[in-house]
């Protein structure tokens, strides 16, 4: 059918362009001329075109170029990215010289929003841009780090273990489930932002409200993070070098006690309980004094004993004898260290009339602070476009290629690593013993604690793989002037390896002689096909109408498989890292299904702008997910947003002329969010040993294994909706010196999907999500820009700020249903109920110490626990006694806002650039008061336990008397929870611009030498070591059980253009 | 010209329609991967893989999220700790819940006795599946199902005699329908 219509078609098509050409040809003169900036410099890629037609021309590499006008004249309108429109009127003259002033006002810049572009002046939804030089003037891992406190309404807490990724939030959190927002790379959406390289990045924009990100609609309730990489530039090639090498040390130290301290901690401790003194160890005087034994395995060993003969050493399985001398070690010195970070980065771009390119490679190292654990990346990146058929036909791809390694073994809030090591392994026992291996704690009274240095030397070769490949290729064609049809096809493959080697801990009081090694392999792919018919077209010069429909499928699969073996021979690093030499018999394996959902999508966005003074959008959206089954799996999102820029109006362009520009917004739409199970429908069963073995023919050594549910299902479930409102201010003064905006905006997701607590009589398994609760986010976000020059000194300064108070409306049909976090030791300390915060703190409240026995007799009774030195716990359901139903919400995590604070002063050929940033008013629970402020396990204390710890002689203690039978003091209270505000100066960069003089002499086009502190200095009245809490899950937030802090570093780097 | 653009515009809407209804419902819809429908279960040996599961809930494992002890038929830690049989030792911080059921000191917040409700109910569960799956099953000998039967609900009763002897249980509507 098609071939019938092209034959006429083509026929008319060469006929109507001969005529067009015979016109023109005689009617017409040549008009040559430089394009240039004020200072005299050629402008390339400068795009002149003939007002009113579809004649055009680009200046080339020199600024020349060469246009046909019509004899009678004609307006040439030139156009440059940076710099202001010029409309010219061609005369009599023949050779024209245009030069453009530079662009102050930002506002004609050009951003991404949805699936095409938009001018800034005409965004009517809550959109922040952050442009590259901002982003890079941090170095760190990923982008997400870059990005803290740079704009308003985003909260980020990085996780400062090398190669960790930071969460993201946008405007608080929205929903019980994941609040993960969503990231889009050139076009491509993705829900990892791992192994990204940041230098690659061009801008960002972060979509707000809903009324912007609604047309990403699936999965957009939380905001989405545009991204768009460096493509090339029209001119000559450029190729760029940077580097950068700095080092890390650990900002904050752990407080803990040395030996001799402790031995008098626990003589109080004893004394206090009505104990005689005594422990396994120390030797106590009769009035406390702390006699620190030779040996401390065999237990208070003395020199030249018989049972301290070295002769006697035996770590074997049949005879474990690892004889230990005592030591005082401070732990937290000799797990951490000084560690490099260093990148380097080559880039190379530019462009001609018909095509640009960028190409980048670079490499990124960091050794963590922590002894034994590392990260390195690799990137290459490639963005090409090209087009043709007088450029109508546009092809090009995004791709990059990323490989990176995590090395050793480290995980935040974890009982053992060498964060909490360090707070509760015993000062007594030193790295090694007599023979050279790693010491344990096998003596009396030493505790249970692993030796932190030995698990992270034993898991120095665990390494975690990854390579990424992203990007998508595109093709866009011109069907007429004002309609442009895209197709793009995107992916995001990954693929992980993962060594994991278990060497045989034996000196471990809980270990063991065999070793293990497990290695894994996952991969995960997600493709993604848009197509979008747009549509773009001014009207009589005041209405401009921008459109466009379009349709998206997305597909994610991923798998897991992993092999265990046991029992090498050796240890050493050929043998063990392979599983083909560990023993035969002692094998596990396990595979098993990640992401594995499709969504379809259509959408459609209509934009009309009258006169650039009144604006309207409107989006709408159909998406369907296989997460649903087909009854409830579509659901429709719409939006719609109005702007008025009254900076156009008469009355404020003739009675505020200081005014530039000045928009009101306002918006309204809903996203979005399907993030549960895959299988949330489905009521499924497993198979495993764990779960479901039981040897019913009384075999000895092998179960038979039966059937187990996993999961309930809920066929009925549906899409959950934010609906999301905002009002916003955009302002503009004094020819753009100055600049603020302001938001105010509502956020009320319903029909919240929560995987509600089951009652025990259903049975036990899996279970699924419910559409049944609804939580409210309000806020503001303010941000506040100005900038000036005084001669040769230039300066800015900028601000933002932002806030959000939630509130959970109700989780189910009951009020009294509640949601408990985190659980370890001690029972939940995060509680989600209706009427307050997600995850706030729940426990008793602490109103202060018992001073004498008839103050603590007087108080209502608490079991026996009432005694001087003891807690005074709130009665406050005031029945006259403590129990559990006197505890209640004790903290919020969330903060009452986070600024962020930036100031740039320049003078000539320096600039200095100041960052900070901070947040206050959240709180934090500092678990790591649990193992170190009371008598729990036997191990070190901290400082604060024995100086500040209540005693007769001391009545102005705030930790509660040294108790060896105490278990109640350490019960979820007040007493943990500290105020998490801080603020950081994070980044302070002095850098020198070599001038042109010097330059000029050498290959170099440009050149920047640049000096750089991070994280100089945090202020902070918060004890633990770092008050930036991140953690896996929302219903967990501010639990410190172990933090990496953040590191001090000096970076030192240049960057070079050719 | 004008007959042109319009072909021209035929042809984009048409592409882009055929685009939104060409996906069919088939790339929506998703089939559980790596694990068992109930349907698998109701043949022969799949009532006897669930009858297993619940034989294997008397041994205090099988519950993600919670310790072994707090569940297990032996009651070390609600038989032997509160009687004179065991002494919970170690230190104050290690299991202090223990230290409470040894000084019959009942907390509501005791995560072991919750989760021994847990346990318990679980395997209760588990007896109540084996007994609804085997009426789907067709293929089964009726000295098989009988014994199947009867293995189940003493396999209940064994459950609710456990809870029994925690305390004051609750009865479902559906076992009274079952018994």
């Amino acid at each position: 059918m098609k071939e019938n219509y092209f034959v006429p078609i083509r026929g008319t098509l060469i006929c109507g362009i001969l005529w067009l050409m015979s016109i023109v040809a005689f009617a017409q003169k040549s008009v040559s001329g430089k394009v240039s900036d004020p200072k005299g410099e050629a402008i390339p890629g400068a795009s002149i075109t003939l007002k009113g037609t579809t004649t055009g021309t680009i200046s080339d590499a020199d600024g020349n170029y060469k246009i046909n006008v019509p004899n009678s004249g004609g307006v040439l309108v030139v156009s440059s990215i940076g710099y202001k429109n010029q409309e010219i009127a061609v005369g009599n003259q023949t050779t024209l010289n245009i030069i453009l002033e530079s662009d102050e006002e930002t506002l004609d810049e050009v951003v991404v929003t949805g699936y095409g572009t938009q001018s800034k002046r005409d965004i009517t939804g809550a959109v922040t841009t952050v442009n590259a030089k901002d982003l890079q003037s941090v170095p760190a891992t990923t982008f997400a780090q870059q990005l803290q406190g740079r704009a308003s309404g985003l909260s980020i807490v990085n996780d400062a273990t090398p190669g960790g990724n930071a969460t993201v939030r946008i405007r608080g959190f929205g929903t019980i489930g994941n609040n993960d927002p969503l990231f889009i790379i050139d076009g491509v959406p993705t829900e990892n932002q791992g192994n990204l390289n940041p230098n690659d990045i061009e801008t960002i924009q972060i979509l707000k409200d809903a009324s912007a990100s609604s047309i990403y609609g699936s999965r957009a309730a939380n905001g989405v993070v545009i991204i768009t990489t460096r493509k090339g530039k029209i001119g000559p090639a450029k190729i760029s070098f940077s580097a950068y090498y700095g080092t890390q040390k650990v900002s904050e130290n752990v407080q803990s006690l040395n030996a001799k301290e402790l031995g008098e901690y626990l003589y109080l401790a004893d004394k206090y309980a009505d104990k005689a003194p005594q422990h396994g160890q120390y030797t106590f005087g009769a009035n406390g004094e702390v006699t620190i034994p030779a040996y401390v395995y065999p237990s208070a060993g003395k020199e030249g004993a018989a049972n301290t003969n070295p002769a006697l050493y035996s770590l074997t399985p049949s005879n474990i004898y690892p004889i230990t001398k005592s030591a005082d070690t401070y732990w937290w010195g000799e797990v951490t260290q000084t560690a490099p970070i260093q990148n380097y980065q080559l880039t190379a771009s530019g462009g001609s009339e018909n095509s640009r390119y960028a190409l980048s490679v670079g490499y990124f190292s960091q050794d963590g602070v922590v002894k034994f654990i590392g990260y390195d990346r690799y990137t290459l990146r490639s963005n090409t476009e090209f087009s043709a058929i007088n450029k109508k036909l546009r092809i090009g791809e995004n791709f990059t290629v990323s490989f990176d390694n995590r090395k050793g073994g480290f995980g935040n809030n974890d009982e053992q690593n060498a964060v909490s090591g360090s707070y509760k392994h015993h000062p007594l026992l030193p790295i090694f013993d007599i023979n050279g291996f790693f010491a344990g704690s096998r003596g009396a009274n030493l505790g249970n604690n692993s030796n932190p240095y030995a698990t992270l030397a034993r898991q120095a070769d665990n390494r975690r793989y990854r390579l990424r490949g992203f990007g998508n290729i595109y093709g866009e064609y011109d069907i007429l002037p004002f309609l442009t049809f895209k197709t793009s096809l995107g992916i995001d493959i990954t693929t992980e390896n993962g060594k994991y080697i278990g060497r045989a801990n034996p000196e471990y009081i809980e270990g063991s002689f065999v070793n293990s090694s497990e290695s894994n392999t996952n991969y995960d792919y997600q493709w993604v096909w848009q197509n979008t018919l747009s549509f773009s077209k001014i009207f009589n010069t005041v209405h401009k109408i921008d459109a466009y429909i379009g349709t998206e499928a997305i597909k994610q699969f991923g798998e897991y498989f992993g092999a265990t073996r046991q029992g090498y021979a050796f240890e050493t690093l050929p043998i063990i890292s392979y599983l083909d030499l560990g023993d035969p018999t002692k094998v596990g394996n396990y595979g098993r299904v990640g992401n594995d959902y499709s969504l379809w999508s259509q959408f459609g966005k209509f934009n009309y702008a009258y006169n650039d003074k009144y604006l309207f959008q409107a989006i709408i959206r159909n998406d369907a997910s296989s997460r649903f089954l087909s009854a409830s799996r579509n659901a429709l999102f719409p939006a719609f947003s109005l702007g008025w820029r009254l900076s156009e109006e008469k009355f404020i362009s003739t009675n505020l002329p200081f005014v530039s520009d000045l928009k009101l917004r306002f918006g309204w739409g809903k996203t979005g969010n399907q993030k549960i199970g895959n299988y949330n429908a489905f009521t499924t069963y497993r198979s495993d040993i764990w779960h479901a073995g039981y040897p019913i023919d009384g075999n000895q050594t092998t179960p038979t294994i039966g059937y187990d549910t996993q999961a309930f299902g809920n066929p009925d479930a549906k899409w959950e909706a934010t609906t999301s409102t905002n009002f916003g201010i955009d302002a503009s003064l004094f020819k753009g010196k100055l600049s603020f905006e302001l938001d105010f905006w509502k956020r009320v997701t319903s029909d919240m999907l929560f995987t509600i607590p089951l009652t025990f009589t259903v049975g036990d398994a899996a279970a699924p999500a419910y559409n049944v609760g609804q939580m409210t986010n309000k806020g503001l976000d303010a941000g506040i820009n100005y900038k000036s020059n005084i001669n040769n000194f230039r300066y800015s300064i900028s601000a933002n700020l932002s806030t959000y108070r939630n509130n959970v409306d109700k989780l189910d049909e009951s009020p009294n249903t509640r949601y408990l976090g985190y659980t370890s030791r001690v029972p939940a300390i995060t509680v989600t109920q209706a009427g307050i915060p997600i995850s706030s703190f729940y426990g008793y409240t602490v109103l202060g110490i018992f001073q004498s026995q008839s103050e603590a007799d007087a108080w209502p009774k608490y079991e026996s626990y009432n005694k001087p030195g003891k807690f005074k716990m709130a009665d406050i359901n005031g029945d006259g006694v403590i129990d559990p139903k006197d505890q209640g919400v004790i903290g919020n995590p969330h903060p009452d806002f986070v600024y962020g604070l930036s100031l740039n002063l320049g003078y000539k050929a320096f600039d200095l650039t100041i960052f900070a940033n901070g947040t206050q008013g959240n709180d934090v629970f500092n678990y790591t008061r649990y193992f170190s402020d009371f008598n729990t396990f036997q191990g070190n204390r901290s400082k604060r336990a024995l100086y500040d710890a209540w005693q007769p002689s001391n009545p102005s203690g705030t930790v509660p008397i040294m108790d060896a039978n105490d278990q109640i003091s350490s019960r979820p209270s007040s007493y943990f929870i500290e105020d998490g505000s801080y603020f950081r100066i994070k980044n302070v960069q002095l850098t020198y611009n070599l001038p042109s003089k010097i330059t000029g002499k050498t290959a170099l086009d440009n050149a920047q030498i640049y000096v750089q502190m991070q994280n100089l200095a945090t202020f902070t009245k918060y004890t633990g070591l770092n008050p930036e809490i991140q953690t896996g899950a929302d219903t967990t937030l501010g639990f410190d059980g172990g933090y990496m802090p953040v590191s001090r570093t000096f970076i030192v780097g240049v960057n070079f253009g050719f | 010209m004008k007959s042109n653009n319009i072909v021209k515009i035929f042809l984009a809407t048409g592409l882009t329609v055929g685009f939104a209804i060409g996906c069919s419902d088939e790339f929506l819809t998703r089939e559980p991967q790596a694990q068992y429908s109930p349907t698998a279960l109701k043949t022969a040996k799949g009532v006897e893989g669930v009858l297993l599961g619940a034989y294997a809930m008397i041994d205090g494992t099988g519950l993600d999220g919670q310790d072994p002890w707090m569940n297990d038929i032996h009651n070390w830690v609600f038989g032997g700790v509160p009687s004179d049989d065991a002494y919970k030792g170690t230190d104050a911080g290690d299991q202090p819940e223990e230290t409470f059921i040894e000084r019959w000191d009942f907390q509501a917040t005791n995560n072991h006795i919750k989760n021994k409700w847990r346990g318990l109910f679980k395997g209760v569960a588990r007896t109540n599946d084996v007994i609804n799956t085997l009426k789907d099953v067709k293929d089964i000998t009726e000295a098989r199902r009988a014994q199947i039967l009867a293995e189940a609900k003493f396999l209940r009763g064994l459950f609710h005699f456990e809870a029994k002897k925690c305390g004051r249980i609750f009865l479902t509507l559906m076992m009274l329908l079952l018994i």
